[in-house]
């Protein structure tokens, strides 16, 4: 007899950017927001996906609005795991428009396995400081 | 719809005191045209000699099926009232009921289950228990969001039981003759589903009148039925033992925690110390109306509850550490956001941990959230947590 077994749980990926520093144009954004945002993939340490399943539901808040004069987007990336990642960035983007300082993303999402690295990464230069999160939801049959 | 004979007679209308055989089992899926995902269902009902009804969403609608639910109330006129109550009627103590049993997921080799329909079926319909003399209807209950189990007790969801696993691992059917590992017809639970199913015409009180005639075979059937459930250890009160493994319960998922800190070294005023009114947010902790702290943002609609408090040191007399929330995030530059304290705070006299296990409040997509403290605390650095529940509940996977 086949058994019906939910996989219960869940989380919340978390990033965030302190007031001194700046989110940079491009810049990728880690667990370890207090070094600030970075160019460099390897700077920035990621989110790991502890077990299959999907991420959606993207927020993203600044202290101050952004003032690039255009919309920015801030998008979560995906590596598989590796020691040089390059961060792809994702569907999953929240767009944030200029003088404005919140964007959300609740209808995209993507599919992530075991082991993946997430990021955050903005388009735009945003100063200020900011709070980044989105909803991690494993598989059934993870 | 598609029906067996039994369940087209109780869609017409037209059952007979010769002809009843018990309420129906109804199967639910995406579309009942391909792979022959409602024939086994229907040749296990012809089996156990019960009604079944098999509707879909390419045919019935992606919603309710309405004609399904309006047969179903006629068809209630042949259930006895039973447990003391509201018997067969609605809270509005006059329209009758829908009663139903069990509700299925339909799958088939390569046709995986497929939840909606069977959400979308079960809200509108109602479980046997209640109505029954002996309480022997289906224990389980159907509880979707927003249902309140004691006013409308839905009927239970299941995945059904005709998907089996040859020996490649790929899928068949127990009813495929050259793969199926097991006939179903000799599963002792089969046997026993046989005896007991059939019981929906029980007429030992209540309204005698609707059957004076009726046989006694159904009475009989159902003694047996439940002794054999009782000398097996099973659970006597369910009529679909062999299903209630595969019972689908709507579960959130996706929450986790948001969690906030202040090390030894930082302070409001001194270090170490968190000052009277003021707010803690992920990077910092400061006076409340003059310092913006990062907040942590909620994802998605949900609760926020279950806050923890634990410090280095002692408070020196009662406090409280109260979870703010605001949705100001598009007036707030140059402006603070607007906060307002919510229900949810932990208050302790003395010691270094706090809790608040007992309120819970609800947030959306986007909330900002912070921590405020209510009187001085010279907590030597303090970690504090709560735990998020999105509201979005799933079975199989899919949010309902």
């Amino acid at each position: 007899m086949s058994l019906y077994l939910p996989i219960v749980g869940g989380g919340v990926i978390k990033f965030w950017l302190g007031p001194a520093n700046s989110w940079i144009a491009g810049g990728f954004l880690g667990e370890n927001g207090s070094d600030g945002s970075s160019l460099v993939p390897t700077d920035v340490i990621a989110w790991i996906v502890p077990a299959p399943g999907r991420v959606s539901n993207l927020v993203v808040l600044g202290l101050v609005a952004q003032v690039t004069g255009a919309r920015i987007t801030v998008s979560l990336c995906k590596n598989v795991r590796s020691t040089s990642p390059t961060y792809p960035t994702t569907l999953l983007g929240a767009v944030v428009n200029n003088s404005t300082s919140y964007g959300e993303d609740a209808t995209h999402g993507f599919d992530v396995a075991r082991g993946d690295m997430i990021v955050a990464k903005c388009s735009g230069l945003w100063l200020g400081g900011q709070s980044v999160s989105a909803q991690w939801v494993p598989n059934d049959s993870a | 719809m598609l029906t067996n004979a039994r369940g087209a007679a109780v869609l017409a209308g037209t059952v007979t005191k010769a002809t009843f055989s018990g309420l129906p089992i109804v199967g639910c899926c995406d579309d009942y045209t391909v792979g022959s995902v409602a024939q086994p269902f229907l040749d296990f009902a012809d089996a156990l000699g019960v009604p079944a009804i098999v509707t879909d969403i390419v045919h019935d609608g992606d919603d309710s099926t309405p004609a399904l639910s309006t047969a179903l109330k006629v068809y209630s006129k042949w259930f006895v009232p039973g447990l003391p109550g509201k018997p067969y009627l609605e809270p509005d103590g006059v329209t009758a009921s829908a009663l139903c049993g069990p509700i299925l997921t339909l799958s088939s080799p390569n046709v995986v289950s497929s939840p909606e329909k069977a959400d979308l079926v079960a809200r509108t319909l109602r479980n046997f228990r209640r109505n029954h003399k002996l309480g022997l209807g289906p224990s389980a209950l159907y509880v979707p969001r927003y249902n309140d189990p004691d006013v409308d007790p839905l009927p239970p969801v299941y995945l059904d039981h005709f998907i089996a696993y040859d020996s490649t691992g790929g899928h068949t059917s127990y009813y495929s003759g050259a793969d199926t590992p097991t006939p179903y017809t000799d599963l002792l639970y089969f046997q026993i589903l046989k005896n007991c199913w059939q019981s929906g015409n029980w007429t030992l009180s209540g309204d005698q009148s609707i059957w004076p005639s009726l046989p006694t075979t159904p009475q009989g059937s159902m003694k047996l039925g439940i002794d054999a459930l009782r000398s097996a250890l099973l659970p006597e009160r369910h009529f679909f033992a062999s299903l209630v493994p595969l019972l689908l319960l709507p579960e959130f998922r996706g929450g986790g925690t948001f969690d906030f800190y202040m090390p030894k070294t930082a302070g409001s005023v001194t270090p170490g110390t968190w000052t009277d009114g003021n707010s803690l947010g992920i990077n910092t902790v400061g006076v409340f109306d003059v310092a913006m702290r990062i907040p942590w943002l909620v994802p998605a609609d949900g609760y926020v509850e279950n806050l923890v408090v634990q410090g280095n040191a002692n408070v020196a007399g009662a406090t409280s550490i109260r979870v703010f929330r605001s949705r100001d995030h598009t007036t707030h530059s140059p402006m603070l956001p607007l906060y307002i304290g919510t229900a949810l705070q932990a208050t302790w006299a003395s010691g270094a941990y706090g809790e608040d296990t007992v309120n819970s409040v609800e947030v959306f997509r986007g909330d900002m959230l912070i921590l405020v403290i209510a009187s001085d605390w010279a907590c030597d650095g303090c970690s504090i947590n709560m735990s998020f529940r999105p509201k979005g509940r799933t079975i199989l996977g899919v949010e309902l």
